[in-house]
């Protein structure tokens, strides 16, 4: 990885990641093990490296910095959460730079080519719910971005390592014990940090066609009752829209690939203080 | 009156998008098809004129929509359809 680099393909994107920090090959080998390599020849999407800091009188020593095509988009972090970075990093690629396509901030899973997408802000226990389905046979795609091709309607798999924190890492150790994680970081900007690495399935069909069925926004909190609650669609849209990386610079075509995606779902609040419960009400949506 | 503005209208609502300012509007479906209407004439219309088409946007009781216009927040309106 520090020489050319490892290209990685992941879904329809190639990443050719370089580090010269030997912490790194561990838990990148066992989170993408399942991944292929891209074949010789074919072009990376993004070319990134996790590079160390040389030691300036502004910053502690011991620090990496994640990078894109030589650019540096984030402040250095310490060593030790390399890995973190680098995850954070190839989530500010995809959201930032893919606008052939529409993203909004949301986990994806899919179950027979039924798509259940996951809208999320921080704290609404998005990711827990994901993985929890993820282990319990749903198909990730993402547990970051829900990818919509504006033309087709498909939603788009780019299936990596799902992001725990805190409480989470535990909760899903203890649930499904064969889970394959990377070790916890520590004292994180999000707290500790931990990635389950993604299916054999989740990957080998990431070509699958997916088309969205349901839309379920999860809102976690300790003491509410868990229930599923049917919301308007109208609702649905305009909360879709809001919770999208880059909708305003699809115009109409975003407006209208939302909407029909919309139309073509079940649509849902999850209230919930137990995620096995959570994950049961959407098991049974399925079917 | 803004050109452009793109509906979708559900059962239970319409959804407004103006591609220019990228704004929505999210209104129950009785208001959604108002605005449409509206749109559809180039302008803002005044009771008579939205009773007058009534049939024809599906709207059965023309008082009790223009009274929940009249409730949601008329600048969001205005933005939507823009200055008579």
């Amino acid at each position: 990885m520090s020489g050319s680099g490892l290209n990685l393909a992941v879904g329809p994107l190639v990443f050719s990641i370089r580090t010269s920090l030997v912490q790194l090959a561990e838990p990148l080998a066992l989170l993408y093990a399942e991944h292929d390599l891209a074949e010789e020849g074919r072009i990376c999407d993004f070319s990134v490296a996790v590079v160390r800091v040389a030691g300036r009188w502004s910053f502690p020593k011991n620090r990496v910095e994640f990078r894109l095509d030589g650019r540096r988009p984030f402040l250095p972090m310490p060593q030790l959460h390399a890995l973190p970075l680098l995850e954070w990093g190839l989530n500010w690629c995809i959201a930032t730079t893919m606008n052939c396509w529409l993203i909004i901030h949301a986990a994806v899973l899919a179950r027979e080519g039924r798509g259940l997408i996951l809208p999320g802000r921080p704290g609404a226990g998005k990711s827990t719910l994901t993985a929890v389905l993820a282990s319990r046979g749903w198909r990730l795609l993402s547990d970051e971005h829900a990818i919509i091709d504006p033309r087709s309607g498909r939603l788009i798999a780019v299936p990596r390592p799902i992001s725990l924190k805190n409480d989470s890492i535990r909760l899903i150790g203890a649930m499904f014990p064969d889970a394959v994680m990377s070790p916890p970081v520590a004292d994180t900007h999000k707290g500790t940090i931990a990635h389950l690495k993604p299916s054999a399935d989740s990957i080998s069909m990431a070509s699958e066609e997916v088309r969205p069925a349901w839309v379920v926004f999860p809102a976690f909190g300790p003491s509410v009752q868990t229930e599923l609650s049917a919301i308007e669609k109208g609702e649905a849209l305009a909360r879709l829209a809001e919770n999208s990386f880059n909708y305003g610079l699809h115009g109409s075509a975003g407006f209208r690939a939302l909407a029909d995606a919309v139309e073509a779902c079940q649509v849902f609040e999850l209230a919930y203080s137990s995620v096995t419960a959570a994950a049961d009400l959407i098991d049974r949506l399925a079917g | 009156m803004r050109e452009g503005i793109e509906f979708r209208h559900f059962p239970e609502s319409t959804v407004a998008y103006h591609p220019d300012s990228g704004d929505i509007l999210v209104l129950d479906a009785s208001c959604g098809r108002i605005l449409q209407a509206m749109a559809d004439a180039g302008g803002v219309l005044g009771h008579d004129e939205i009773a007058a088409r009534a049939g024809e946007y599906g709207l059965k009781d023309v008082d009790q929509v223009l009274l929940r216009l009249d409730e949601l927040e008329f600048r969001d309106l205005l933005r939507m359809i823009g200055p008579a």
